[in-house]
């Protein structure tokens, strides 16, 4: 009732010099990716005050993986992000890796490392086309998306499906590389490493991107870290922090990951920094591909469909394209875990800054300073 | 960078894509050639295919199917006069996960590399007859007719589950 | 000045709370309910300066929710698990609003599926459940399969 277009056009006309009304950007907006929705009241385009509206996504993940034997709950893990899934399945195997206190054979962790590159450059292309769509340049966000299909393909070769890979199982992962997948992903890395030129001429260095998105959504250095943002958003505002470097996991401690800062802490720092970031993660794939050694690529753990966790608790967070995955797995000695808890990182931008940028913002900046962001919604619902 | 300085002939570079090929392809005529078989990946987990002479109907699959899409189906009786199972997976449910491939002890089911199924209704049909009528149609009991092209699967070598 | 996690676990010992040494990079602290504000105050204080996650687990065979406070240092790159233990019959707990603004979407989340009360946090309505009104969905005596059946008829195989 309350939600109901006649309420709300009742409410439109009440105030009938149209001074305030409610304006429902999202779930079905063009501008708004995901399912997901600001109740933004505005004084002609200028918003004044807004309220998410997040829930049209919940599906119950936490409670559904109580439900469910250890194992299985890798088929689920990676719906959690659709653009990034990775992150997912190697924070929840870490997390259970660590309650188990077993250590992976290192083959696996660079397989781990090589697939969470190439989820974070697939994710990446994927922001990148929706700020060059939220700001009204098709082309880009074209050429974005077909490039990114390439990535898909060599997914589809390692793991046997394109989206939701389902690559990482406890103790390891459940396939080695194929004859001539290293040739095939350092040929699409040169051509991705090509294509940033073109990137730049479309998107980075238009005109367009540079007027729209200076000095908007700032956020200072000191905010960003009271405010709980991670990943990219972060480093953009000139904070040299990386989950990579600070509490490395899978492969990383054996590589050379150079953390990426910038000054500023707007909106363009932050589309600029991911493209930086783009290219230093083809650099590290590079890194990996020739440092990766022979060997096993599953640790033994028995029967894993009648595996047993011991009791225990663990936190694994894992620095995905948007920042801090993380999980919080206990387990209570049985066969399905007690609880897991999963800690998006979109939530801090979503919703908290959301409401210190927002008012005082125009109705068309809301779109391009949500993808700026990277804001994904599916990781605040969960 | 510098904005704004660029040549009055710029527009003009587009015309070099005129000549170039479309970067799409005409599906299904034409496909990418992408990995070393035709079509998708070599491992890719697509409908199931199963020797139902080596399928011993243990059972494996259904317990750790985690959608609970497999449903194991008598379809006959032995010497002893025990139930013969074999294993019906509902599309509707399967996420392809292929975990029932790797936990099977015989190694019988497979995936294959088929994905397009189809279905066709009746145009007579009420709504709830046809919701009803594709729900059926959806459970299919994996057998040979799909093992000319077998994608993901697990040999005895390096078994992951199990 | 980057602490170790030696000399972390020493200087919260002499604050005399109980500190469990989990993993590298990881501690987990218990914690008393009254004591938690300014546990969280001196935790601050020393550099422990992002809150990266506030979760509940419902213990129901011991009667008490835990809340767990993930508290990350960027100096002294050490986890700590701030763990609280509420009773379930009268799950109340002081709001950390004042100290981490972000941590009001984790107590209303928190509040929306544990039904746990954070007093002092002034808006504690619903964010993702709509015209909610059984018991919270992630207490463990929720029961999700009897709930399907009741709310949308769903048979239930096995």
């Amino acid at each position: 009732m309350m939600d109901s277009p006649s309420y709300m056009l009742s409410k439109i006309a009440e105030k009938d010099n149209l001074t305030v009304y409610e304006l429902f950007f999202g779930p079905n907006h063009p501008g708004m990716h995901g399912n997901f929705g600001y109740v933004l009241e505005m004084i002609g385009t200028e918003i004044v005050k807004v309220r998410p509206n997040a829930g049209h996504l919940h599906r119950g993940f936490e409670k559904l993986m109580e439900q469910k034997l250890w194992v299985q709950n890798i088929a689920l893990v990676p719906r959690i992000c659709v653009a990034d899934p990775d992150p997912n399945e190697v924070a929840y195997c870490t997390a259970i890796e660590k309650i188990l206190r077993v250590d992976i054979p290192d083959r696996a962790k660079f397989l781990r490392t090589i697939t969470l590159e190439m989820s974070r450059l697939s994710s990446f292309l994927m922001g990148m086309g929706a700020l060059a769509a939220a700001v009204g340049l098709y082309t880009a966000m074209n050429i974005m998306t077909a490039d990114r299909d390439l990535i898909l393909d060599l997914f589809e070769w390692l793991t046997g499906a394109r989206v939701y890979h389902m690559f990482s199982i406890p103790g390891g992962v459940r396939n080695d590389l194929a004859d001539g997948f290293v040739e095939r992903l350092y040929k699409v890395l040169d051509h991705l490493e090509k294509r940033l030129i073109e990137y730049d001429k479309l998107l980075f260095e238009n005109p367009i991107i540079h007027k729209r998105l200076k000095g908007l959504g700032y956020v200072s250095k000191e905010d960003a870290v009271k405010y709980g943002l991670t990943g990219p958003n972060l480093r953009a505002s000139g904070n040299p922090y990386d989950v990579r470097v600070d509490d490395p996991y899978a492969a990383y401690p054996y590589l050379d990951v150079r953390v990426i800062t910038q000054e500023g802490g707007d909106a363009l720092t932050r589309a600029i920094q991911i493209r930086l970031e783009f290219e230093e993660t083809i650099n590290l794939i590079r890194r990996a591909l020739k440092t990766m050694p022979e060997g096993e690529i599953r640790l033994n753990l028995g029967n894993l469909s009648a595996l047993k966790v011991p009791k225990g608790e663990a936190y694994a967070k894992v620095e995905s394209s948007k920042g801090e995955f993380g999980y919080y797995v206990v387990s209570d000695g049985g066969m399905k875990p007690y609880r897991v808890a999963v800690r998006g990182p979109s939530l801090p931008a979503g919703l908290l800054l959301a409401q210190k940028h927002l008012p005082k913002m125009k109705i068309d900046d809301v779109a391009a300073w949500m993808a700026s962001l990277a804001i994904c919604p599916p990781d605040i619902d969960k | 960078m510098s904005l704004g300085d660029k040549s009055v002939y710029s527009p003009l570079t587009n015309l070099k894509n005129l000549f170039k090929k479309p970067i799409t392809v005409k599906y299904p005529k034409e496909i990418l050639k992408v990995f070393p078989k035709d079509g998708v990946s070599p491992i890719y987990r697509g409908l199931h295919t199963n020797d139902l002479n080596k399928c011993i109907g243990c059972g494996m699959c259904q317990r750790i199917c985690p959608f609970d899409a497999i449903e194991m189906k008598v379809i006959g009786e032995n010497e002893q006069g025990r139930a013969i199972k074999k294993p019906v997976v509902d599309y509707g449910r399967c996420s392809f996960c292929g975990f029932c491939v790797d936990v099977c002890p015989t190694n019988s089911l497979k995936m294959s590399r088929h994905y397009i199924y189809k279905v066709k209704t009746v145009k007579s049909m009420s709504a709830k007859e046809e919701v009803e009528h594709i729900k059926q149609k959806f459970k299919l009991m994996p057998d040979e007719s799909l093992g000319d092209d077998i994608g993901y699967n697990t040999g005895k070598a390096k078994k992951i589950l199990g | 000045m980057k602490l170790d996690k030696e000399s972390i676990i020493e200087l919260l010992n002499q604050k005399g709370v109980e500190v469990l040494d989990l993993y590298p990079n990881q501690i987990s602290v218990n914690i008393k309910k009254d004591n938690l504000l300014n546990h969280l105050v001196f935790l601050r204080s020393i550099g422990f300066d992002h809150l990266s996650f506030i979760n509940a687990v419902d213990f129901i065979d011991e009667g008490e929710f835990e809340l767990v406070y993930h508290v990350w240092s960027y100096t002294h790159k050490i986890h700590v698990l701030n763990k609280v233990r509420i009773s379930r019959n009268n799950p109340v707990i002081p709001t950390i609003v004042n100290l981490w603004e972000q941590a009001q979407f984790y107590e209303q989340e928190i509040h929306e599926f544990f039904g746990i009360i954070f007093e002092g946090n002034k808006d504690l309505s619903p964010l993702f459940l709509e015209n909610w009104v059984d018991i919270p969905p992630l207490r463990k005596d929720f029961d999700t399969k009897e709930f399907s059946v009741r709310l949308f008829g769903a048979e239930i195989r096995r």
